[in-house]
């Protein structure tokens, strides 16, 4: 039906696609992260190591952020790949520790992990030659991704076992929480108007939370499937998107160093858009005779 | 070697992270993703007064509410605070919120509160009977300068 999806491997141009649009996020991320942060003032990560107090001047920052704009470019024309792959990992986890230094942990974890696979399938390749990378770069991100899912779910079984489940009837809390956070932000009072809608809903469909939650455990738990083939990764981040905004409309939480890593390197959106224009194309000129 | 690495290919990237998680815990770029891995029955949220009372939007003080409350747990676990469920007694939600507002005031040194007072403050929701509660303190409060 997608032909695309019976192949078990990756053609260039989606591969120019997945790293251009996660080379966006990546400097996107990166410019908040250094718009906000000076400091490390509650250290975390590779920022424990360090022995005195951190400061990040004016400066370090612009060299910072010309280094980052050459390694990108590099990645998206593949010169020097391997450096570029070890710069980004690099200085993706000195950006995300420092944000995690700041109490705020936006679960970018993804971002940095996939720059480190995809540098990991890129060192196999310079030892041995004939290592399939125009495969790997992708199915190691896939795998990085998918056992996040599936970590997720296990220290959910492992915190509150089944009752996880059962415990969704507390939910109610949660979500005046993070609806709250949302109002704190912002000063849109929508955000608990929504909180409340939800709450009622709940309220009266008790069961369906619980069946919700059971299918989200599930998805979440065997997300390491999508490993298998292409076709599996593609299947189940279409699950996963749903169970996205299925979060995002109940808890009005939305983890981007989550679910866009996912988005691109398991559904693909900007190929996706690429070939449906592709189609429209090529059918508007067999119809007027082409 | 070579054949082990072609061998485990197709998982290797699983194995590696399973295995540095479990050694590493919470360490960027590993992470158990522990968010939302049991439902509390209380649950915090933090913000922002001015002088007259008024809330400060966390965006105007280049936060947010989940990064405040992340902050909160931070320094519960690092002096050792009990918390959750209402039970820090006045005095250490005085400190908290100290420690609060100084990182919230280190990255914020240009921005427009410069020379306001600022007061951080805690909601605590809570189930009484089937009915959510909500408790409202003030922490703590200092000038922006």
């Amino acid at each position: 039906m997608i032909p695309f999806l019976n192949k078990n491997s990756y053609s260039k141009i989606e591969w120019t696609m997945m790293k251009s649009s996660f080379s966006l996020i990546w400097l996107l991320s990166f410019l908040l992260v250094f718009s906000r942060y000076n400091y490390a003032p509650t250290p975390e990560s590779i920022f424990k190591l360090l022995p005195g107090s951190f400061y990040l001047s004016y400066n370090a920052k612009i060299f910072l952020l010309s280094t980052n704009l050459l390694l990108i470019y590099f990645y998206i024309i593949e010169k020097h790949i391997w450096w570029s792959l070890l710069g980004l990992s690099l200085i993706s986890l000195f950006t995300f520790s420092l944000e995690d230094s700041n109490s705020d942990f936006n679960r970018n974890t993804m971002i940095t992990g996939i720059f480190f696979a995809q540098f990991f399938a890129y060192s196999i390749k310079k030892i041995y030659l004939d290592f399939d990378t125009e495969k790997y770069r992708i199915q190691f991100s896939v795998q990085l991704i998918s056992i996040s899912y599936t970590i997720s779910a296990i220290s959910k079984l492992n915190t509150s076992g089944l009752k996880w489940i059962t415990d969704g009837l507390l939910m109610p809390l949660q979500i005046m929480k993070t609806n709250y956070f949302g109002f704190v932000n912002d000063g849109n009072i929508a955000h608990i108007t929504n909180a409340r809608l939800i709450i009622n809903l709940l309220d009266k469909y008790s069961f369906g939370v619980m069946f919700i939650l059971a299918f989200t455990l599930i998805i979440e738990l065997f997300a390491v499937v999508s490993i298998i083939n292409k076709k599996y990764a593609f299947v189940y981040g279409v699950l996963l998107v749903f169970m996205h905004i299925g979060i995002y409309l109940v808890l009005d939480v939305a983890i981007g160093g989550t679910y866009i890593p996912m988005l691109i390197f398991m559904v693909n959106p900007v190929f996706l858009f690429w070939i449906t224009l592709k189609k429209i194309k090529n059918t508007c000129m067999m119809l007027i005779g082409y | 070697m070579k054949q082990l690495i072609y061998k485990s290919s197709g998982f290797i990237i699983v194995l590696i992270y399973f295995i540095g998680v479990i050694i590493f815990g919470e360490a960027h770029p590993f992470s158990k993703f522990s968010m939302y891995n049991s439902f509390a029955d209380y649950s915090y949220v933090f913000y922002f007064t001015d002088n007259e009372n008024k809330m400060i939007k966390c965006t105007d003080l280049n936060t947010t509410g989940t990064n405040l409350a992340h902050m909160y747990t931070t320094i519960c676990e690092k002096n050792n605070f009990e918390h959750g469920h209402g039970m820090e007694s006045d005095s250490v939600l005085h400190e908290i919120g100290k420690q609060m507002l100084n990182i919230t005031k280190i990255n914020n040194l240009k921005y427009t509160h410069n020379n306001k007072k600022v007061k951080i403050n805690r909601m605590y929701f809570y189930y009484e009977g089937k009915v959510i509660k909500c408790k409202k303190q003030e922490m703590y409060e200092t000038i922006f300068k």
